[in-house]
């Protein structure tokens, strides 16, 4: 099979995958009891809901309901929000969107700075201080929530210190973004952490690195060049579907820390009963994460070779 | 004549609804949506506008109502920064009354407004108004220099229009009910008549008047309510929906909105078009928090905000700090907590019972050591801000003479099996409940169970025991308005009997018929003193607590006004003092 057969399969795959998650949602949300309108012990006057019901559709039957939702969407209509009146869900999803990308994007780039250091350094220092330090690092970063994390960061860096505010969103070049940023990161930069050390500790025992120590190479180029590139092969697997996570799985620090990104409404959303954005994001978190999944089967020939021909 | 809002009328059974939905706010079973919807489900915006208070409490709740005001130097930047959540809508005529409230309070105007720091009715966008006897028909001459923020002019057809719109099917209002007492609102909406037939007119452009359905001489009040605010229809015609957008957004308030950051902040500014005096403040920051309840108060105590309300566990670290809890503005509100016995009960029946649980609790440890001190302790039913409080009809507090009582009615303790029902949230409940337990089993030595139920089941729950037996449970009031009336002839009369205790004293209801009729303001407050007292003696209902509420202002925030029901920031009072001062 060549490469383009594959990413057309793989793209393809993409509809079922969706369709499915559609489906289950969309049985989900309406078999759940309560409504968006009926919060609290008492309703909203009969007459009212029913108007509320038919503007928006939902006095018509599940089956047409399902359909009409599914075609809208066919054509880039998540339909209007129930909980912010004056926005559709593809205004919500514009607004924040961007902000969960940044953020992640961020964090991101910390996690693989810290994770790929501390790996490493745990690899060629094994058994040492140095990769005891790490490792503990990583296992206190992987067992730590990071709602955990941000309210210990805030409690430090915001309400002790005073260094940065105790929440909000100003963009990536302000204070703002250094406490959900490093919440954040500290999970995927742990998972990285492992997997560099383990894949760093495999590697340099194989022998082509003990070849290119006999050829007479520096230390660090053994590491640089044989060492890292080859112990990257299972981490960016990993990376791949960390970063999906880390844009689809922030609703808590964005709660916490009063960031407007979407990973907030993918949770109230819920609670409100908000149905075209809970479908909007789960369908759109659906698709990052299919996504990222091909973006990392397409990066493995390119640091494999043996893939290439596979 | 423009008249005030004494001798208002109500209607017991709607204003008894509307008061256990306050109750539950103010106990926070419910969110602010969710009172309003209530309240809407009653039939109540009357009742609302009804319940909105007449007691400003400032910063000095016992200095007089028009207290002081700053006169001291001002801080070069009148910027006041609070918190809120995001709104569901910012459209007066379409909002339930939640969250936006806070934006339209200093954006939005009506005929009328509530006045923060008296609690009166005053003019606003009307600069006048004159009914006819029988309280049908009120006609508003409307201020000639009334406009909206972008210039142009508020007129008598801008009221018309606008409160059609609320009624049109198209607009989706969730809180069209408002308007019901409107003459034919109601078969407008039920279809039977066209929104031409609403009774409000335009005779001349500075001229409205309103026909009602009924004698209904708090209209001025009800007219305070958003619903009634008008909207700019200029602008809603070219951008729909979109129109409470920022950038399309026109108000006719003292302030406007120039910045909506969904889900981050709203801006607001001084509205130079507004015909009033310039408030001093001169720009609001409200920062929009998931819960403001919980996330609030440590960027209050960043220096981020300079108004926020603490509770739970960042309330007892305040309290506990004198630094912190010296920012703290902290007024009474008019409410009781106690406990209900059902009369008709095998134990409950017998007066000595009911005193004995009266007097084995020792309130000053339940509020200041179990409840942390957020609550004062209760000793009669009706707060000290209601005419008729009688402090001199409380009952001692002692274990011995508890004791004595069960042996004088002849009961044998060990025989005593009850069992106390209450709601499981807020946790409260159930922190007073064990400790009222632990209280009577180790003092009287009966046995008390303890019955928590979910707190949606409450209501249902309380008008079942109409036929049901049971032996106690836990039952809260709060006043709509500063008469005994709202209390003793609504609820605990034999008629009215609105907590199905069962009580009956002739003495009491006749006293309390007599009082709600009594002219003679002086007879009248006395004649309530007196049933107070029949009824703390009695004890069918025994008072435990009462609730406060907790504000954390900046010391540099002067003159804020605070009304403790529709509580909200109004910037337009606001000072900003500089920060060393």
């Amino acid at each position: 099979m060549n490469r383009g057969t594959f990413v057309i399969r793989r793209v393809l795959l993409l509809i079922p995958t969706l369709l499915a998650i559609y489906t289950l949602t969309f049985l989900l949300i309406h078999s759940t009891p309560g409504g968006p309108w009926s919060q609290g012990d008492k309703p909203v006057p009969p007459l009212v809901m029913e108007r509320l019901n038919a503007a928006y559709g939902l006095d018509q039957p599940l089956w047409k309901q399902y359909l009409t939702y599914l075609g809208n969407a066919l054509q880039g209509d998540f339909g209007p929000s129930f909980s912010s009146r004056s926005r559709t869900v593809t205004d919500i999803i514009g607004d924040t969107l961007p902000v969960s990308l940044q953020l992640g994007f961020v964090a991101m780039v910390i996690a693989v700075l810290i994770g790929l250091t501390l790996g490493t350094l745990g690899a060629i220092r094994h058994n040492t201080t140095v990769d005891y330090v790490a490792s503990f690092i990583a296992i206190f970063g992987i067992s730590t929530p990071s709602y955990v994390v941000v309210s210990l960061l805030v409690l430090l860096l915001a309400s002790t210190f005073g260094l940065v505010p105790t929440g909000g969103w100003n963009g990536i070049f302000s204070k703002e973004i250094i406490i959900p940023s490093l919440a954040l990161a500290l999970y995927p930069a742990a998972v990285l952490a492992r997997y560099t050390r383990a894949s760093m500790l495999d590697v340099m025992t194989t022998d082509y690195v003990r070849t290119a120590r006999a050829k007479g190479l520096s230390e660090r180029s053994v590491i640089v060049r044989h060492g890292i590139r080859n112990a990257m092969l299972p981490v960016i697997t990993v990376a791949g579907i960390v970063f999906a996570d880390v844009i689809t799985g922030s609703f808590f620090v964005e709660s916490i820390y009063s960031v407007p990104g979407l990973g907030r409404y993918f949770v109230s959303s819920i609670s409100e009963r908000d149905y075209p954005v809970i479908l909007g994001t789960v369908l759109l978190f659906g698709a990052i994460i299919s996504v990222m999944n091909l973006i990392v089967d397409l990066l493995y020939p390119l640091l494999d070779p043996r893939m290439r021909s596979a | 004549m423009v008249k005030g809002m004494e001798n208002v009328e109500t209607n017991p059974r709607m204003m008894a609804e509307v008061d256990r939905l306050f109750n539950a706010y103010a106990e926070r079973q419910i969110d602010r949506r969710s009172l309003m919807k209530g309240i809407l489900a009653t039939g109540g915006a009357a009742a609302l506008a009804m319940s909105m208070p007449r007691i400003v409490m400032g910063q000095t709740p016992d200095a007089s109502p028009v207290a002081e005001l700053y006169d001291g130097p001002l801080a070069d930047e009148q910027v006041m920064r609070i918190p809120s959540r995001e709104p569901t809508t910012m459209d007066p005529g379409v909002s339930f009354g939640a969250d936006e409230l806070v934006v339209f309070f200093n954006i939005f105007e009506g005929l009328t407004g509530v006045d923060q720091r008296t609690g009166e009715v005053v003019p606003r966008l009307a600069e006048s108004w004159e009914e006819n006897e029988d309280a049908t028909e009120f006609t508003f001459t409307i201020r000639q220099d009334a406009m909206w923020s972008d210039g142009t002019p508020i007129n008598a057809h801008d009221f018309v229009n606008s409160w059609r719109r609320v009624l049109d099917p198209n607009t989706l209002s969730e809180y069209l009910p408002a308007m019901y007492p409107i003459l034919n609102a109601e078969a407008i909406v039920n279809g039977e008549m066209d929104l031409e037939d609403l009774g409000v007119e335009a005779v001349d452009d500075f001229t409205l008047r309103v026909q009602l359905e009924a004698s209904t001489p708090y209209f001025p009040l009800l007219a305070t309510t958003w619903t009634f605010n008008p909207v700019p229809l200029h602008v809603i015609e070219s951008a729909g929906d979109q129109w409470v957008e920022a950038e399309n957004i026109v108000s006719s308030g003292p302030y406007k909105m120039v910045e909506w950051n969904h889900d981050q902040s709203i801006i607001l500014e001084i509205n130079e078009n507004y015909y009033g005096e310039k408030p001093t403040v001169t720009r609001g920051e409200i920062r929009l928090f998931e819960d403001p309840s919980t996330q609030a108060y440590i960027a209050f105590e960043n220096d981020e905000l300079d108004y926020a309300a603490p509770e739970g566990p960042d309330l007892d670290r305040v309290l506990a700090d004198p630094e912190l809890s010296s920012q703290l503005i902290t007024f009474p509100l008019s409410n009781c907590f106690f406990v209900v016995v059902d009369t008709r009960d095998e134990f409950g029946s017998k007066k000595e019972f009911r005193q004995a649980l009266y007097k084995s609790i020792d309130r000053e440890t339940l509020t200041q050591s179990v409840l942390n001190g957020q609550f004062d302790s209760a000793y009669t039913v009706l707060p000290p801000d209601i005419p008729g409080h009688n402090p001199d009809a409380a009952l001692t507090e002692s274990d011995e003479e508890a004791v004595q009582l069960l042996a004088d009615a002849g009961i044998d303790p060990a025989s005593v099996n009850v069992s106390i029902v209450y709601q499981n949230s807020p946790a409260r409940y159930a922190t007073v409940c064990e400790y009222l337990q632990s209280r009577w089993q180790e003092v009287l030595g009966i046995t008390v169970t303890l019955e928590p139920i979910e707190a949606n089941t409450y209501i249902d729950w309380r008008a079942s025991r109409e036929t049901q037996p049971y032996n106690l449970y836990t039952g809260t009031w709060g006043s709509d308005f500063g008469d005994p009336s709202n209390w003793h002839n609504q609820n605990f009369t034999s008629q009215a009997d609105h907590y199905r205790n069962h009580w009956q004293n002739e003495e009491f209801d006749s006293l309390c018929a007599e009082a709600a009729s009594n002219t003679d303001m002086e007879a009248r407050e006395e004649q309530y003193r007196q049933a107070e007292a029949i009824l703390v003696e009695e004890a069918p209902i025994i008072p435990m607590y009462r609730t406060k509420a907790f504000r954390a202002v900046k010391p540099w925030v002067k003159d804020l006004a605070l009304q403790p029901i529709l509580s909200s920031v109004h910037f337009r009072y606001v000072k900003i003092a500089p920060r060393d001062s």
